[in-house]
């Protein structure tokens, strides 16, 4: 169902910045970390990162980082890094350059349930909810991964919620999926998981890693040990991890983008740093959640148009680096329920997707990423698909121009009957969810909105769609491993 | 020599892969073997055409599909035409319906699908092309006396003109005879309504659904 085909869907490379522009974001970032360094208290990390040349302060934890070396990391992380799912024909190859995919995103604490009125209404998430947006992503053409977009806050003091979120994502879906919320102490436990899946196969295991990991540098230029660990943890493993920045403007980061994108550059680079430092060679990628802090309210406004812009400069600058990016966050939306907002902001994925970022992620998300419905998962799927299309642009050849079609048709008549007309349905754009009847049969068929036709699929998905590629023998050995760790960690609560 | 249902079944599968030369070579072999013309329209032709119709309601093939197939089998009936006269035999229409697209107006693609809708649905169409004049309408109606006259319209400078259609078949004193029925992006129920039109297509789906129920 999913086009993994290279020259399917790139952007145009958007010149937003210019050369000038770039070289002098890089010279900037490199003089923020050769002047004000990093912070980290992790000794391990100063370790590393004495060992490998910089200027330890190591009783301020403060980490100086020296040109050559920030340059030097730009040149070790790989250009391309392989998210490898249960099924390999759905693997996605992230590449440094154009090459545009899709996924779910959100770490939502909350659920929108769906109600054809309008009177919509939230609750907790469960892991239920998590399986079920999973399937769905599964199901969905225009994702390329299925990240899951909530949490299982049900397991919040009954157990180990962190794998009952890995294990449940890890079972429900062929595509490659990133885990969002990783502990670096539970590290191993993650890394066990991968190899259970596998049926125990070590060498599948290590070499296509179901396992992906992302975390987050504290803006500004701070690297909590979480950050430092797994950045090393994962390079000792070589399991692809995303790093993100989620610096904002105005609050921890400069009020100007371009500030901003320096500082979040440095933070990224830093982190990549260590990781390149502790096995060189290591699958990074760049991801960007960077807004701003809207300063009337004091909130992180992420269906801004400046989260769009930063994230459509990170993809132009990773692609000047030659790194690829990954959970680059495109037209997110701060509207609670899906409506005009929603859609507008949505929209907005369309500049880092004309930038060429490579794993954009927006599906499902609304009120910052807080909240979740499964229906606008399923809108958003012909929202990426629509902006898929558009990447398309025109195909100029002498045979897509059909000379003899339109000599053969002439004056006034038409080209429906044609052969070609025929083979070319199915090349079309064809959402889902938008209706494109006149208003005689859409009033016919119920006047169903998007929402509406959206909330049918979901059931639909629900009730045809099993995605799972395990052995049914491994899913019980991982419920087994997670139910294992769920009593281990009731002892060591004390329940 | 070929049987009637060999070559019935040929002429359907041939429909259904909305090939015109073959389904040409099919009815000109069928004139060879001296089969019944009647039986090859409806049982060969027209069952082809019905099962893509049926597969167009379905969802599974689309527009291109159903007028290739509906061309294709124009091709054949055009090939069979002559010799069906000479026979003396004939293919039963659930009626006659005039269409033609308003003077003025030359946006005929959504007119060309009704009416290739309706000669799937069975009904005979006598199409008057586009720009038609209103005594162009007029004339048809006496000379082909249908069930129904049907006008098409994209813009509301050219939808006004619908009006003259009933004015003049009126004056004619031949507006009884017949029903009228109006369309295109413009026109609405209100609007047949207001000038008195007798049936209102919102798409081809609907016009066959209304034809349908007039020729009941």
């Amino acid at each position: 169902m999913v086009s993994n085909d290279i020259t399917s869907k790139r952007g145009i490379g958007l010149g937003m910045l210019s050369k000038t522009d770039l070289d002098l974001i890089t010279q900037a970032t490199a003089e923020v970390l050769e002047t004000v360094g990093i912070h980290t208290d992790d000794p391990e990390a100063l370790g590393i990162y004495a060992e490998g040349g910089c200027d330890v302060d190591r009783e301020n934890g403060v980490v100086l980082i020296p040109e050559h070396l920030v340059m030097d990391t730009i040149r070790y992380t790989p250009s391309k890094v392989r998210f490898a799912g249960f099924d390999r024909k759905k693997d996605v190859m992230l590449r440094a350059g154009p090459e545009v995919h899709w996924g779910p995103f959100g770490v939502g604490v909350q659920i929108l349930e769906y109600s054809k009125a309008g009177n919509t209404s939230v609750r907790p998430t469960t892991e239920d909810d998590l399986r079920k947006s999973v399937i769905i992503s599964d199901w969905c053409d225009n994702y390329d991964v299925a990240d899951p977009t909530v949490t299982g806050d049900d397991w919040i003091d009954k157990g180990r919620g962190d794998l009952h979120e890995l294990s449940t994502s890890l079972i429900n879906t062929t595509k490659p999926t990133t885990y969002g919320s990783p502990e670096e102490a539970r590290f191993d436990d993650y890394v066990e998981l991968n190899r259970i899946a596998y049926g125990g196969d070590e060498e599948l295991a290590r070499k296509r890693p179901l396992l992906k990991l992302c975390y987050c540098p504290t803006s500004p230029l701070d690297l909590c040990d979480n950050v430092t660990q797994l950045s090393i943890k994962c390079a000792n493993n070589m399991i692809p991890s995303h790093v993100i920045s989620m610096a904002l403007a105005g609050a921890t980061g400069p009020v100007t983008l371009a500030g901003t994108l320096v500082t979040q550059n440095a933070e990224v680079l830093a982190s990549m740093a260590l990781s390149q430092l502790a096995n060189r060679g290591a699958p990074v990628v760049y991801g960007s959640a960077n807004t701003i802090m809207d300063l009337k309210s004091g909130t992180a406004s992420v269906g801004s148009p400046e989260l769009a812009l930063l994230s459509s400069a990170v993809a132009q600058l990773a692609q000047y680096y030659k790194i690829p990016t990954a959970s680059v966050m495109g037209g997110w939306t701060d509207s609670k329920v899906p409506d005009v907002q929603v859609g507008a902001e949505r929209g907005l994925a369309m500049l880092p997707a004309l930038a060429g970022a490579n794993l954009i992620m927006a599906g499902g998300v609304l009120d910052g990423g807080m909240t979740i419905s499964l229906e606008q998962l399923v809108v958003d799927n012909d929202i990426f698909g629509t902006i898929n299309h558009l990447l398309k642009g025109f195909d100029v050849t002498e045979e897509n121009i059909r000379m003899n079609d339109i000599k053969k048709v002439g004056i006034g008549k038409h080209y429906l009957a044609l052969a070609s007309t025929r083979a070319g349905i199915t090349g079309q754009s064809n959402p889902l969810t938008f209706d494109r009847n006149m208003r005689g049969p859409w009033e016919n068929q119920g006047s169903k909105t998007a929402l509406d036709l959206a909330h049918e699929k979901v059931e639909w998905i629900l009730e045809n769609h099993d995605p799972c590629g395990l052995d049914g023998d491994v899913v019980k050995e991982m419920n087994l491993f997670v139910a294992g760790k769920d009593k281990e960690f009731l002892m060591e609560n004390g329940r | 020599m070929v049987t009637q249902d060999e070559i019935n079944a040929k002429a359907k599968a041939a429909v259904m892969e909305f090939d015109d030369e073959l389904v040409e070579e099919i009815c000109e072999e069928a004139i060879e073997a001296k089969v019944d013309m009647v039986s090859l329209i409806q049982d060969g032709l027209t069952a082809g055409m019905n099962e893509v119709g049926d597969q167009f309601e379905q969802g599974t093939l689309f527009l291109p599909h159903v007028i290739a197939a509906s061309e294709a089998m124009s091709a054949g009936v055009a090939v069979l035409t002559p010799m069906l006269e000479s026979q003396g035999g004939a293919v039963k229409s659930k009626g006659t319906i005039v269409l033609g697209t308003i003077e003025g107006d030359i946006h005929s693609i959504g007119k060309d699908i009704v009416a290739t809708m309706l000669k799937i649905a069975g009904f005979k169409v006598v199409d008057l092309g586009r720009d038609v004049a209103i005594a162009t309408y007029v004339d048809a109606v006496k000379e082909h006396k249908p069930l129904i006259v049907g006008s098409s319209a994209l813009m509301t400078t050219t939808m006004v003109l619908q009006m003259n259609i009933e004015e003049q078949l009126k004056e004619a004193g031949i507006r009884d005879s017949v029903m009228t029925m109006v369309g295109g992006a413009p026109v609405t129920q209100d609007w047949a309504d207001k000038i008195g039109s007798d049936v209102y297509a919102e798409n081809a789906t609907d016009a066959v659904v209304k034809c349908n129920a007039a020729a009941e």
